[in-house]
């Protein structure tokens, strides 16, 4: 994606990043966290807001904030660097992210349809479906259709 | 009492391809926990690939 980017600061597994999104609301602190799921070829990706919760009494990432910092376009290129990033570390790996909200899983299917070209240079991309409950399965992506999330997948040299 | 309006203004520091800085402190965050609650049903989630 050819946006300008926030500078990103990550572990060294490349597993958390950390950016700060600058707009006309202010600065806030955002957190990108692949973590592990059942299946050991499949990492989830979270993304939000780092914020304090004094009722937990610990930090927390607010995944349902909505923060019209005017900056949303510059924060997903962002957040789509952190893929780059984590996938160059880890190729075998299968990126599964979806919205807190329907509308957020709608906004992040109209960035992938957007830059859909650039991005299949590189990746495999899939709509995941919910079937049963909890099971996830993939299906060709087509920007006609709704999907529950979706699959991404660094292509086979 | 003439009154003084201040104004900080902080430059968005962006770049079409920046350098990533490494920070072991972030590992602290590696399993931190999500509002909505959604990480811990993703935990459950079974994932059927076809490939």
């Amino acid at each position: 994606m050819n946006y300008k980017k926030y500078a990103l600061i990550k572990n060294e597994l490349s597993t958390v990043f950390n950016f700060v999104s600058v707009g006309h609301k202010g600065n806030f602190r955002k957190v990108v966290v692949y973590s592990p799921t059942t299946n050991s070829n499949v990492y989830n990706l979270g993304f939000g807001d780092l914020k304090y919760d004094l009722s937990k009494k610990k930090y927390i990432i607010d995944d349902q904030i909505i923060n019209d910092n005017g900056d949303i376009r510059i924060v997903l290129a962002t957040v789509v660097k952190t893929v780059y990033e984590f996938t160059s570390v880890n190729p075998q790996i299968t990126i599964f992210f979806r919205g807190s909200d329907a509308r957020r899983t709608n906004t992040y299917k109209r960035a992938i349809m957007l830059n859909l070209e650039e991005l299949s240079e590189t990746f495999d991309i899939f709509g995941a479906r919910m079937i049963d409950n909890n099971k996830i399965i993939d299906e060709p992506f087509d920007y006609k259709k709704d999907y529950d999330g979706f699959l991404i997948k660094r292509k086979r040299i | 009492m003439k009154s003084v309006k201040k104004t900080i203004k902080t430059k968005r520091l962006t770049t079409k391809d920046s350098k990533v800085i490494i920070d072991s402190s972030l590992n602290n965050l590696k399993n931190i926990e999500f509002q909505s609650g959604k990480q811990d049903e993703i935990n459950k989630i079974e994932f059927k690939l076809s490939f």
